[in-house]
């Protein structure tokens, strides 16, 4: 192990020690989890996942589908090489 | 039943040991599998409070982070894939001309 990965671990370790102190020490965190639907038929008062998805969050469905297509696009295109040293169709 | 405590020490752990991939290691795929470590960090944080605080928001978020997680991955390997065609190396130490 050298300098650089000595440091970079004394550092993670810290941090880490400084997060589960701030965790631990007496914030009172909710107890009990509930489970929340995938689907709620109920539509007026609509408490699922996919109620919740496709209703309040309709846009970043949207975007995050042109994202994924953007990203295979230009996946395609950085790893598509003719000849060596050459990028790109 | 997990208390909340425990899924944010793992959360934190997570993120302690990306940030130490990310940092510390010289090899590109490695830096990328470590990122993809501190946003599995996040996803969890983000579906344990939503358990926690009966809130569906934070699975959808956790959703669309999986989703922002293999666009990541997928333009990532693409990229260190022509490097590796163009400098026969994904070690950062050595790649130091942002050219082709």
């Amino acid at each position: 192990m050298n300098v650089r990965e000595f440091l970079v671990l004394l550092a993670a370790t810290s941090l880490f020690l400084v997060m589960a102190l701030s965790f631990l020490a007496g914030t009172p965190w909710p107890q009990t989890p509930t489970e929340i639907p995938v689907y709620d038929p109920n539509t007026t008062a609509g408490h699922g996942i996919a109620n919740e998805m496709f209703d309040e969050f309709a846009i970043a469905i949207i975007l995050i589908a042109l994202l994924l297509g953007a990203a295979m696009i230009g996946g395609v295109y950085l790893a598509k090489m003719d000849e060596p040293g050459k990028v790109g169709p | 039943m997990i208390p909340l405590e425990y899924e944010l020490l793992l959360s934190a752990l997570l993120l302690c040991i990306g940030l130490y991939g990310v940092l510390a290691r010289r090899n590109a795929i490695i830096v990328l599998m470590s990122i993809e470590i501190i946003l599995n960090a996040s996803i969890l944080n983000f579906v344990a409070f939503s358990a926690y605080n009966n809130s569906p928001s934070g699975q959808v978020f956790a959703l669309l982070g999986i989703a922002v997680a293999a666009a990541e991955a997928v333009v990532g390997l693409a990229i260190f894939l022509s490097v590796y065609q163009t400098h026969g190396t994904i070690e950062l130490d050595k790649i130091r001309i942002l050219k082709w």
